[in-house]
C-alpha cells in the first residue's frame, strides 16, 4: 500500500513540474490538459485520475508549495534561536528552495498572482497558502511578544518580510540581477531584520 | 466616672464597633469605629484609568453599581475636562438609572427586612413578628424572593448582579431586545405587586401622592411600614436618633429625586465645598497613623465645614417632597423619619424604573466610542452618583491613561466616619442621649451601616 | 441536624450578596437543611465570640465553616472583635468538616491581596497561584478534602448551594488542581455564549453595544481561557457578562486582579497573545485564517436583517 501511494505523490510531483514548465513558457490559458499530459507521456485520462481539471491542479500547485515552505518555516520556528536568526535562515531558505525548484517560484509569481480568476473559489484570501502565513504569523507574534519585533498591526509586518523576496526573484526573472538571489540572502535579511527589529 | 462599652454590631454590611461612653443611664459620647481596610484607593494608582470599572464594583457587595456608574461618570467628566466631551445616548442613562434603581430597590428590601426587622424582635418580644424570623419568617423569606428578583432586571442588562462592569464611558455594552425590555417591565411589576401588598397596604401610585402621616395611616392597609410606624411609636423612636437636620444630595434622577443641599433652606451643591479631615482617622495625608486619638479606618467628610446626612431622607427633602418635609416639621430627623425614608424609596424608585424601562427606543444605539483612546488622554475627572445609602463621589487624576490618584467618598463616610475637631459625625451625633445599648444600635443601623464602603 | 458558620475577612460582602439570590435551593430552603449557627450579617441573638467559646468547649459542633473573603493576621487592617481573622481559623481549623473559601478572595487573596501595604493577606490555601495561603499546602479538614475553593468574584450561588448538597448527601466531589469543585470548573464561560458563532467565524465586535460579534479578539474576552460555567448556569437564572456584551474577565482564576487592561484583548503584531485553552496557537491561527476567508453571511448583517 504505502509503496503505491508513494508512487502517486511521485507522479503528482512530476505533474506539477511538468504544469509549471508548461504554464511559464506558454501562459496558464495557453497550456491544455492534453499538453501536459504530453509533456508527460502519459495519457489525458490517466492524468484525469489525479487531477480533475486545470484548476483543480492549478490550486493544488499553490497548496503544495505553500506546505512545502510552510514546513520548512516550521522547522525554523521550532529552532532555540533568536528572532535576529530567524530572519536570516527563512531568507535563505526561501532562495534555497528558489534554486531548486526554480518553476514554483516562478509558477507563484507568474500565474498565481497574474491569474487570481482562476483561485477565485476554494482559494479565497490566503486560504491556498495558508501554511505559510500561519508559520508566519506564528513567527511574527513571537518575536513581538519576546520583544525582539516592533510591536504593529500583521499585514505590514508581513510585506516588509515577505516583499524583498518577491521583489528579488523577480528582478532575477527579468535577468537582470548579476549574481544569485541566494548571495544576496544575509544582506537581504539584515534590512529586514533593522526594519521590523523594536527600537 | 462614665463606663465605657464596646460591642460589635452584626447585621450590618461587614464589621462596624462601637464604642459607648455611658453617663447617667445615658450614652454621653459614641465613637463609631470602622476597623477594616482594604485600600482600594493605594491599589487603584498605577492602574489603567478603565480597570477602575473592573475594581471598583467590588468595594462594595451590597452597592458595587453605584461605585460602577461613579467610575463611568468620573471617566467621562475627565474626557470632558480634557475638551471631548462624550455624548453619552439617551437610552444608555435610563439603562444605568434602572439598573441603579433596582440595586436600590434590592438594597432598602434587604435591609429593612434582613438587618433592621430583627431589632424590633428584640425589642417586641412578641410572637406578634414571628413572620420576621431571620430564615424561618414568611416576610424574610419574601424579602429574600423580590430583593432576588428585582436584580434580575441588572442581570437582563448587565449581565450579573453583584459585580458587573456593563457601564462604561460612552454608554453601556447591551443592546436589548423588546423582549428583554418587556421582560425587565415584568419583574418590576412583580415587585410592585409585592409592595403594594406587603409594604404599603396600598397602590404605589396613591402612595406616592400621600402627604401625611395621618393620610397615609388612614389610607393604606395592614402593612409593614404601618406596623413599623406603630412600633417605633410605642418605642419612642418616632422622636430618637436626630442628628443635625442638614441634608445633601449630588445628583439628580428624572421621576426620583433632585439634588441640592438643604440647612434651613434648599441651595445648590458644588463639588468644590466637599473636604475631607483626617484628623480620627488612620488615613492621613502621608500614610497611616495609628496614634491613640485616631480610631476608624473612614475619615470625616464635610460640606463647607459642616457635617451633613445623606440618605434616602436627604433625597426625600432635596426633592422638597410635602410629606417627608412634613414629617420633619413634627419629629425632625428622627429614628422613624430616616426609615420611613428609606422604605418609602422602594415606590418612589419602582415608579421610576417602569418610567425609564417605557422611555428606552431599542432601534437607537446604547453606546458611542469616545473620541480618544483613554491613553491619550490626562487630567482630573469626577463622577457623581446617589446610591442606597446617599452620595457617592469618586474623584481620579489620570496621566496618559494611568491612574495617578483615586479618592472615594462613599455615603457611609458621610454619615458614619469619626469626628473632626469641631463635629461628630452625622450618625454619632444621632446616638448621643439614647439611653439604651440596644436603641443605639437601631440607631445606628438606621443609616443603614456599610462598614465595606465606609473604609473600602 | 448539620450546621454552618460563616465568618468574613477582608472582603465586600458580594458573597453573601450573591448567595442571597440564590435559586433551587433558596438560601432559606439550604438553611432548613442545615442549622446556620452564625452569620455576621443575618444573626441577630448570636455573637460570635460566645459561639467560637461554645465551640472551644465543644458544645457547638461546626460541619461546615465558610470563609468569605481574605484572610490577615494583622489587626491594624481586619479585626473581628478582638480577634483577627487569622485567630478565628487557627482556633476552628481542626474543628470543621469542612472548609470552604467563598469567592475569589477567601480562594487566592484576590483585589485584598494587591495592597502592597499589607503584604500579609492570603486566601486560605492559595495565594494566586502559589499554594501560599493561610493554610499550609498539605492541610485538609477532619473529613480528608483541603479547603475547597468555590471562587468567582462573585461566587455564583449556585456553584455553593450545589458543592453543599452535594456534600451533605454524602456524595464525592472532586477537585481540580485549584481545589475547585471540577464538575462546575471544567466548563469555561465560552461554553454556551450567545456569541459563539461570531466567535467561531471570526465576526468580532470592535466596539460596545452590539449584540452581535465576539469579544474576544478586540474587546479583551477571557472566556475562552477559565474555568466557570457562567454560560451553562446562567447568572441570576437570566444571563451572563457576555451574552450582555460584557467581556468576560476571568474573575473565577487565580491571576483574576492581576491582569491588566480587562477590556483590551493582548496582541502582538495583531495576533492574540493568549489563545482558547487546548489550542495550539498554530491550530488557532490556521482555524481563523480558513474561518475570516470563507464568510457566513448571516453574521455580517445585524441581528434583525438576517434572513
Ligand atoms: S464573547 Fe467571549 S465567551 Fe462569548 S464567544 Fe466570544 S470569546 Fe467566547
Ligand atoms: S463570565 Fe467570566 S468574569 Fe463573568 S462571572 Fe463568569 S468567569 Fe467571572
Amino acid at each position: 500500500m504505502s509503496k503505491i501511494k508513494k508512487t502517486k505523490e511521485e507522479r503528482k510531483k512530476e505533474i506539477i513540474k511538468a504544469a509549471c514548465r508548461l504554464f511559464a513558457k506558454k501562459g496558464y490559458y495557453n497550456t491544455t490538459i492534453p499538453d501536459i499530459a504530453e509533456e508527460l507521456g502519459m495519457s489525458v485520462g490517466n492524468l484525469y485520475n489525479y487531477f480533475h481539471s486545470k484548476e483543480e491542479l492549478a490550486k493544488y500547485i499553490m497548496q503544495y508549495s505553500s506546505k512545502l515552505l510552510g514546513d520548512e518555516i516550521r522547522k525554523i520556528n521550532e529552532e532555540n534561536i533568536s528572532t535576529k536568526e530567524k530572519i536570516y535562515k527563512i531568507v535563505r531558505k526561501f532562495f534555497e528552495i528558489g534554486q531548486e525548484q526554480p518553476e514554483l517560484i516562478e509558477y507563484f509569481l507568474r500565474v498565481f498572482l497574474s491569474n487570481r480568476e482562476v483561485f477565485e473559489e476554494g482559494c479565497e484570501g490566503f486560504l491556498c497558502v495558508q501554511e505559510v502565513v500561519t508559520e508566519l504569523m506564528l513567527f511574527l507574534e513571537e518575536g513581538a511578544r519576546k520583544g525582539e519585533l516592533r510591536q504593529q498591526d500583521f499585514f505590514p509586518a508581513f510585506v516588509t518580510l515577505m516583499g524583498p523576496l518577491g521583489g528579488m526573484v523577480f528582478l532575477q526573472g527579468e535577468n537582470v540581477l548579476p549574481k544569485k538571489p541566494i548571495e544576496y540572502s544575509d544582506e537581504l535579511a539584515e534590512n529586514i531584520w533593522r526594519a521590523l527589529k523594536a527600537d | 466616672m462614665p463606663k465605657v462599652r464596646k460591642t460589635v454590631l452584626n447585621r450590618v454590611e461587614g464589621e462596624i464597633q462601637l464604642k459607648l461612653v455611658w453617663e447617667k443611664g445615658k450614652v454621653k459620647d459614641a465613637f463609631i469605629i470602622a476597623p477594616n481596610f482594604r485600600g482600594f484607593e493605594f491599589i487603584l494608582e498605577e492602574k489603567p484609568a478603565l480597570d477602575a470599572l473592573v475594581i471598583n464594583p467590588r468595594i462594595c457587595g451590597i452597592c458595587g453599581h453605584a461605585h460602577l456608574i461613579a467610575t463611568t461618570k468620573a471617566i467621562e467628566n475627565l474626557y470632558e475636562n480634557a475638551g471631548l466631551k462624550i455624548d453619552v445616548p439617551k437610552n444608555a442613562k435610563l439603562i444605568r438609572d434602572i439598573t441603579l434603581g433596582a440595586e436600590i430597590i434590592q438594597n432598602h428590601l434587604r435591609w429593612f427586612y434582613m438587618f433592621v426587622m430583627p431589632d424590633f424582635l428584640k425589642l417586641e418580644k412578641s410572637k406578634k413578628l414571628k413572620d420576621f424570623e431571620p430564615i424561618k419568617g414568611y416576610k424574610w423569606q419574601k424579602a429574600v424572593d423580590f430583593s432576588s428578583r428585582i436584580v434580575k432586571v441588572i442581570a437582563i442588562f448587565g449581565g450579573q448582579w453583584p459585580h458587573t462592569s456593563y457601564s462604561v464611558p460612552g454608554g453601556v455594552v447591551c443592546d436589548p431586545t423588546t423582549f428583554d425590555l418587556t421582560e425587565a417591565k415584568s419583574i418590576v411589576d412583580s415587585v410592585v405587586g409585592f409592595a403594594q401588598q406587603e409594604i404599603f397596604g396600598m397602590d404605589i401610585e396613591d402612595y406616592l401622592s400621600v402627604s401625611s402621616e395621618e393620610e397615609y395611616l388612614k389610607k393604606s392597609k395592614n402593612s409593614d411600614l404601618k406596623k413599623f410606624i406603630f412600633m417605633c411609636k410605642k418605642h419612642q423612636l418616632d422622636h430618637a436618633g436626630k442628628s443635625y437636620h442638614r441634608f445633601l444630595t449630588v445628583c439628580d434622577m428624572e421621576y426620583a429625586f433632585s439634588k441640592g443641599i438643604t440647612k434651613k433652606k434648599r441651595r445648590n451643591f458644588y463639588v468644590e465645598k466637599v473636604r475631607e479631615i483626617d484628623s480620627y482617622s488612620y488615613l492621613t495625608e502621608n500614610g497611616f497613623s495609628f496614634d491613640k486619638n485616631r480610631y476608624s479606618w473612614a475619615k470625616a467628610v464635610r460640606y463647607n465645614g459642616l457635617p451633613y446626612e445623606t440618605s434616602p431622607l436627604s433625597r426625600r427633602i432635596n426633592s422638597r417632597e410635602k410629606l417627608f418635609i412634613n414629617l420633619l416639621k413634627h419629629y425632625r430627623d428622627s429614628y422613624m423619619v430616616r426609615m420611613w425614608a428609606r422604605i418609602d424609596e422602594i415606590a418612589r424608585m419602582l415608579y421610576a424604573m417602569k418610567m425609564w424601562i417605557e422611555s428606552i427606543k431599542p432601534s437607537e444605539p446604547f453606546y458611542i466610542p469616545p473620541p480618544a483612546d483613554i491613553k491619550e488622554i490626562s487630567g482630573k475627572g469626577v463622577g457623581l452618583c446617589e446610591a442606597a445609602r446617599g452620595s457617592l463621589i469618586h474623584q481620579l487624576t489620570v496621566e496618559k491613561g494611568i491612574i495617578k490618584k483615586y479618592n472615594i467618598i462613599t455615603p457611609s463616610t458621610w454619615n458614619l466616619g469619626p469626628r473632626c475637631e469641631k463635629y461628630l459625625s452625622p450618625a454619632e451625633k444621632a446616638i448621643t442621649g439614647i439611653d439604651s445599648q440596644l436603641k443605639a444600635e437601631m440607631i445606628l443601623r438606621s443609616f443603614d451601616v456599610c462598614s465595606v464602603c465606609t473604609t473600602h | 441536624m448539620k450546621t454552618l458558620l460563616w465568618i468574613q475577612g477582608l472582603s465586600c460582602n458580594g458573597n453573601t450578596q450573591s448567595l442571597l439570590n440564590a435559586e433551587n435551593p433558596f438560601f432559606y430552603e439550604i438553611f432548613q437543611k442545615i442549622k446556620l449557627i452564625y452569620h455576621p450579617s443575618f444573626s441577630y441573638r448570636e455573637n460570635l465570640q460566645t459561639i467560637i467559646k461554645k465551640v472551644k468547649e465543644e458544645k457547638i459542633k461546626i460541619n461546615f465553616l465558610v470563609v468569605e473573603g481574605a484572610v490577615t493576621s494583622d489587626k491594624r487592617f481586619h479585626k473581628i472583635g478582638d480577634y483577627s481573622v487569622a485567630q478565628i481559623l487557627e482556633i476552628l481549623k481542626d474543628r470543621a468538616d469542612y472548609i470552604i473559601a467563598a469567592g475569589n478572595c477567601a480562594s487566592f487573596g484576590n483585589i485584598p491581596a494587591t495592597f502592597s501595604h499589607n503584604p500579609d493577606v492570603t486566601g486560605l490555601q492559595f495565594r494566586f497561584v502559589q499554594k501560599e495561603g493561610f493554610f499550609p499546602p498539605d492541610f485538609k479538614t477532619r473529613s480528608g478534602y483541603p479547603v475547597i475553593n468555590i471562587p468567582g468574584c462573585p461566587m455564583h450561588p449556585a456553584w455553593f448551594t450545589q458543592t453543599i448538597t452535594a456534600l451533605l448527601e454524602g456524595k464525592k466531589v472532586i477537585l481540580d488542581q485549584f481545589n475547585r469543585p471540577k464538575e462546575l470548573f471544567m466548563y469555561l464561560p465560552h461554553d454556551g455564549c450567545t456569541r459563539n458563532e461570531y466567535f467561531e467565524w471570526k465576526v468580532e465586535s470592535e466596539e460596545f453595544g452590539h449584540k452581535e460579534g465576539c469579544l474576544f479578539y478586540n474587546l479583551g474576552c477571557r472566556g475562552p481561557m477559565t474555568h466557570a460555567p457562567c454560560n451553562k448556569i446562567l447568572w441570576n437564572r437570566i444571563s451572563s457578562k457576555t451574552r450582555a456584551g460584557m467581556p468576560c474577565i476571568g474573575c473565577t482564576e487565580f491571576n483574576f486582579p492581576l491582569r491588566e487592561n480587562f477590556f483590551e484583548t493582548k496582541k502582538n503584531m495583531g495576533i492574540p497573545e493568549e489563545v482558547p485553552l487546548g489550542v495550539s496557537k498554530r491550530a488557532y491561527i490556521t482555524i481563523t485564517g480558513v474561518a475570516k476567508t470563507l464568510k457566513n453571511k448571516r453574521l455580517m448583517v445585524k441581528l434583525e436583517e438576517t434572513d
